[in-house]
Parts: structure tokens; C-alpha cells; sequence
């Protein structure tokens, strides 16, 4: 179909659910794309349907459960109305995924280097013949230093950090242009999150692949990401470059939640918490700004209705609604940017 | 791997010890003794009490169990007071008997479990699914004894398809002539048992196989561009085969102590149709040896399930 200069070009999707005989929309009309070489960052909080636009993009949504509409093209192939054996062909051969629990997502009757060895043997990439000696290189690349043992090892064998590692080879095995990362670091201990990102950054730009880095750490996006796109009740609200977006956050949510993140100016004064939780998918009503019903002193503006567009405010810079031009926290002086 | 199974059969000697003292305990509170009943009226008390003297029944208690285990342990189980043969040949006779009739039901019951399983869990929801899911339900629920004596009647009676009864042709001649003539005959109980037991391998597979195809595992395999009929057997199954795999020692013993009940009906002269009957003629030596028999055979299940499992699941094998 269209090749773009995008790696990942998603215009207008939408997937909704079938929960007790109704369709439920869970993402509506997302716009992104990531370039070749570029860390784009997909925050929100649970719920707000992160995981399920990464799903989609694999093209992992059951057909008779899920339904997803609008464009996804991933390095010039139409995802949406692609066949599964079209997909099967796509799927780690143009982007690998990168899942949360490094555990539950490994076959646990399967050797570390048969799992490996797997992702290459359903794609023609590479020659058989090479298989073996690509998963011993592969290991070593993600930093396992004894390869050759670890590949004849089951997952239980390794620890959390080594299993992760192992997803990272996985995922990389088949050479994807673009990686897709959902919450790689959630189930893994401090100590350990920041080798797996540094490694995930280093094998990006070896490879320049993209990436699509989904997560609710805004430190790790700050440290990461090129751009980040700021996603709530299956929406984006604000999108543009990390610089931009943290320096001058516009939207309400945005800047909620980099209020709630603790940094060195907040020390010593009580955590900022965004009150109430995201909506359930049967409450989202897409035409409104649905955070705003979590802001107590906008209930006015939470009733109106905005249009899908997001406004460009500044080059590169979007954002949803019009709630951003008046928000205001209760304790800000007029005028003073938090 | 080794050590485990080495592991796991040591610890089998201080089960059977405590099992051979609960049988020798029960064997002991049965009312009266071998020589109860097996004397006419007029014989005089005095002689019967030297006999229980001389037979060691007025030992105390450890003396009795101590040379019954020795006994035990050379091999010597005593004689059948009805059939007056020693315990060991009478078992030697049908052990042969149940075994054929044990391995030809294991097999038939997996040969139909499995495949019921894997037909349903594909095509969940749809018709074959709701006929397999009734007919485990109907095999579970209505009693055995029935569909024995329907099954009995009509391929054994009416379209005389099947012997009734016995376990060879008393004419059969030659090894290959013996054979085919004995599997004959097992063919049609080792049929209808193994028909009416798969309840449990196809519960527990199918919903091994519905709540795997969810799983983190498959998802990745997904992710991977492994298509799904690998994704399935390689992935889905695989797993979905541990509870099964490691059941099989249990099922074994389930198959073996089941023919008690399955002989009788078929009439057919294995170890079952043995216990039935020493039970009901109160032929002591017999009961205890086939008691004993039966609870070494539970115990060997237990470690061959834990041995396939360590087998088959590699995170058994570490710990």
C-alpha cells in the first residue's frame, strides 16, 4: 500500500471490544507514527488503552472479540485488513515485541535457545545453518555473557533482568526496523529497569530501529524518548517532542501527571494525586475531554463537546480540547507555569 | 534426574513399612482367624488351641507382624484356605491376566481422551464440542454397572461379536494363537472401561487447552510470527499435557484397582475376580496379600507420576 517515510503510520484507529454482546470502543481515532530511529513514548495511566493500540499494531486482537478500524501501516503494509498468514509473515520480522512479565512470556517447557531459534525458524530471514551460531551472537548482544549455557537453560533458570534480556534477543532476532516495548521494565527491579532500558537504547541506535516505548514512567520516557504521546481513555490528548511536552505541558492530564511525579522541587511537600480513576470503556463518551470529570473545579468544561482534532499549539506540537488555554491548578498564581 | 528417582524410591521404604503395619492392623481386627469356621462341631477346644499355638497365633502382636513381613519378603504369602493353593501362585496365574487387560484399557483411554480433548478445545462452543462435553457427562453420571451389562448384551449376547466371558480360548494353540485369542477378549472390556473414564483427561485437557491459548507464552509465540497450528501443538499442548502426564501413574493404579469391579461383570479371571472372591469367602491370606499388593502398586504410581513429571517439566527437575 502507501510507503511512507514512516516506519509506523497509524491514522484514525479505533478498536473496540465485544463485552456482553455490545461493541465497546477502547481506542478512539489515534493518530501516530514513528520514524526510523526514533523513540516515540506512549504514556497514560492503566486503562487507557496503551497496551491495546501496541496490540493492534502486532495485529494480535482476536478477529471475533476485537475490531479495529482506521489505518495502521507498518513499513508499508497495511495492518488492519491484512490475513492472518500476511500478519504471521509481518510479525517479528518487521517489529518485535518486547512484553511486560519476561516470566509468563516464555514458554516454560522450552529452552532459552529454542525459544530463540523459533522466531527465526518461521521467517526466511535467516539461513538455517545459522540459526545456532545468530542465537549465541544474539545473547551475547543483549549482554549475557555465558551464551552457550544460557541457551540450553529453561526460563525459571534465569533471573528477572537475564529473562528480560532473553525477550530482547527474541524480539531482535529476525532484525525488526521497529520494536515495540510495552511496560519492558514493570515487572523488573529498579536496580535491574535501568540496564534493560539502557540496553533497549543502545540496540536502538545500533540498529536505528524505532520504538514504541509504552509506559507509565515518566521518568523513563524523559530518559529515553524522542517524542511522547500522552494517551487517556483510549485517546491522545497531547503529542509532541519529550523537550517540548515536559518543559511546556499544555493539557490538563499531562500536566497532572507531571505534577504527581515526584522530583527534586517537591521534596518534603505532600505528593500531588489525581483524584478518581479512568473511566470503564461503557462511560467513555468520546466526544467530550474525559479527564476533565477528574478535575472538580472544571465540571462546566467536562460537559462540553470538542472536536477529534488536536490542536497544533506550537510546531509539532498537539494537543486535545480547548481545556488547556484555561486549566489551571487551584494553588497556581496566574500567570506562573507548575 | 537420577537422584530424584533414587530420591523418590527410598522414600517408598518407610511408606510401605507404615502400610504394611495398617494392613497387618486390620488384618488383625477382622473377627476371628484362619482356623474360624474350618472345623466340625465335635472337634475338641483344646486341639483347635493347639493349633492356633502352633500356627503362632498366640504370639504377641510384633512377633505375629515381624514374621509375617519376613515371610513376606521371601516371598511366602501363605496358602488360600478356600482354594488351597499358596497365595503367590494364585496371584501368578491372574496377575498376567489384569496386566493384558490394564495396558489395553491404558492405551484405549488415552487414544480416546486426548483426541476428544484437542477436537473440543478447537472447535470451543460449536457442536463437536457440546457433543463431547455431553458424552463425558453422560459416561460420568450414569452408573458403570449399567452400561457394563448394556454393552455386555448387546455385542456380547446378541450380536456375539465378543466372548462373555474368560480371558483365552481353551482351545487356542501356538504364541501368536494364544495372544490374538486373549486380546479378543479384552478388546471389549478394555473398550467400554477406557470409553467411560475419559472424563478426567478430557476435563482437565481441555480446559488446559482453552485457559493456554490466553497465556503470555502464546502471545509471545504469536508476537513471533509462529503460526498458529505450531502455536498450538508446540506451545498450547505441550503445556496443557503436564496435568495429564503427571496424572498417569495415579490413572494407572485407578485402571488396575478398577478391574476388581470391571472382572466380575466381564467374569473374567484377573486379580480383580481373585480380591472379589476372597473377599466374599473370607480367605484371609489372600486379602492381605492382594491388599498389600494394591498398596504397593498405589505407592509405585505415585513415584512413576512424580518420575514423568520431573521428566517432562523441567522446573520439577531442579528442586
Amino acid at each position: 500500500m502507501i510507503i511512507g517515510k514512516n516506519l509506523l503510520d497509524a491514522q484514525d484507529v479505533s478498536v473496540q471490544f465485544r463485552i456482553d454482546g455490545e461493541w465497546l470502543t477502547a481506542i478512539d481515532k489515534v493518530d501516530l507514527s514513528v520514524k526510523p530511529g526514533e523513540v516515540l513514548a506512549l504514556v497514560g495511566e492503566s486503562g487507557s488503552g496503551k497496551s491495546t493500540f501496541a496490540t493492534a499494531v502486532m495485529g494480535l486482537h482476536s478477529n471475533t472479540q476485537a475490531r479495529v478500524t482506521g489505518s495502521i501501516v507498518l513499513d508499508g503494509h497495511q495492518i488492519v485488513d491484512a490475513s492472518e498468514k500476511e500478519m504471521q509473515e509481518l510479525r517479528g520480522v518487521k517489529a518485535g515485541m518486547i512484553f511486560q512479565d519476561p516470566l509468563s512470556a516464555l514458554n516454560p517447557l522450552m529452552k532459552i535457545g529454542d525459544q530463540i531459534i523459533e522466531a527465526m525458524s518461521v521467517h526466511d530471514v535467516y539461513p538455517k545453518d545459522q540459526w545456532n551460531d545468530r542465537t549465541i551472537q544474539l545473547l551475547k548482544e543483549v549482554g549475557i555473557t555465558k551464551p552457550e549455557r544460557v541457551a540450553q537453560q529453561f526460563p525459571h533458570e534465569l533471573s528477572g533482568g537475564m529473562r528480560q534480556r532473553v525477550m530482547i534477543a527474541m524480539a531482535i532476532a529476525n532484525e525488526p526496523d521497529l520494536i515495540i516495548a510495552d511496560e519492558p521494565t514493570t515487572a523488573l527491579d529498579v536496580t535491574i529497569q535501568s540496564q534493560i532500558l539502557d540496553l533497549i537504547k543502545d540496540i536502538q541506535e545500533k540498529k536505528n530501529a524505532g520504538v514504541l516505548l509504552i509506559t507509565h514512567d515518566l521518568g523513563v520516557v524523559a530518559e529515553m524518548a524522542d517524542s511522547v504521546a500522552v494517551m487517556y481513555a483510549g485517546q491522545i490528548v497531547e503529542n509532541g517532542s519529550v523537550e517540548d511536552v515536559f518543559t511546556n505541558p499544555l493539557h490538563p492530564y499531562t500536566r497532572s501527571l507531571l505534577r504527581a511525579n515526584p522530583s527534586e522541587d517537591t521534596i518534603g511537600d505532600d505528593l500531588y494525586v489525581i483524584p478518581g480513576t479512568v473511566p470503564s470503556l461503557a462511560a467513555m463518551d468520546h466526544t467530550k475531554d474525559l479527564f476533565l470529570r477528574r478535575v472538580p473545579w472544571m465540571q462546566k468544561e467536562a460537559e462540553e463537546t470538542i472536536p477529534d482534532e488536536l490542536v497544533e499549539a506550537k510546531p509539532g506540537h498537539f494537543v486535545r480540547g480547548t481545556a488547556w488555554k484555561t486549566f489551571k491548578f487551584p494553588d497556581e498564581k496566574k500567570g506562573v507555569k507548575k | 534426574m537420577w537422584k530424584l528417582i533414587l530420591k523418590r524410591v527410598l522414600l517408598m521404604i518407610p511408606q510401605l513399612l507404615l502400610m504394611t503395619l495398617l494392613i497387618f492392623a486390620i488384618a488383625k481386627l477382622m473377627p476371628g482367624d484362619p482356623f474360624t469356621g474350618r472345623f466340625s462341631p465335635q472337634l475338641d477346644l483344646s486341639e483347635l488351641a493347639r493349633l492356633r499355638k502352633e500356627a503362632g497365633l498366640d504370639d504377641p502382636w510384633y512377633v505375629q507382624y515381624f514374621r509375617w513381613i519376613g515371610n513376606a519378603l521371601h516371598g511366602h504369602f501363605g496358602d488360600s484356605y478356600v482354594l488351597q493353593k499358596p497365595v503367590v501362585t494364585l496371584m501368578g496365574e491372574r496377575l498376567g491376566n489384569t496386566i493384558v487387560l490394564s495396558l489395553f484399557t491404558t492405551v484405549f483411554l488415552y487414544l480416546f481422551g486426548i483426541p476428544m480433548a484437542v477436537a473440543s478445545a478447537k472447535n470451543e462452543g460449536k457442536f463437536i464440542d457440546r457433543f463431547w462435553l455431553t458424552f463425558n457427562s453422560i459416561t460420568y453420571g450414569v452408573p458403570a454397572l449399567v452400561i457394563f451389562l448394556f454393552v455386555l448384551f448387546l455385542f456380547g449376547y446378541t450380536l456375539q461379536w465378543f466372548p462373555t466371558s474368560g480371558s483365552v480360548n481353551i482351545d487356542a494353540e501356538g504364541f501368536v494363537g494364544i495372544w490374538l485369542s486373549k486380546i479378543y477378549h479384552v478388546i471389549l472390556p478394555s473398550v467400554t472401561i477406557a470409553a467411560l473414564s475419559t472424563v478426567g483427561i478430557f476435563t482437565y485437557l481441555r480446559t488446559g487447552l482453552l485457559d493456554n491459548r490466553n497465556q503470555d507464552f502464546v502471545r509471545t509465540a504469536r508476537a513471533k510470527g509462529v503460526p498458529e497450528k505450531q502455536i498450538f501443538w508446540k506451545h498450547n499442548f505441550r503445556n496443557s499435557m503436564l496435568p495429564i502426564a503427571q496424572n498417569f501413574g495415579f490413572q494407572i493404579v485407578a485402571i488396575f484397582s478398577g478391574s476388581i469391579f470391571v472382572e466380575q461383570i466381564f467374569n473374567y479371571p484377573g486379580m480383580g475376580l481373585l480380591y472379589y472372591s476372597s473377599i466374599s469367602t473370607r480367605d484371609y491370606a489372600v486379602i492381605t496379600a492382594l491388599m498389600l499388593f494394591y498398596g504397593f502398586l498405589s505407592l509405585v504410581g505415585a513415584v512413576l507420576s512424580d518420575i514423568i513429571l520431573a521428566w517432562v517439566d523441567p522446573r520439577v527437575r531442579i528442586s
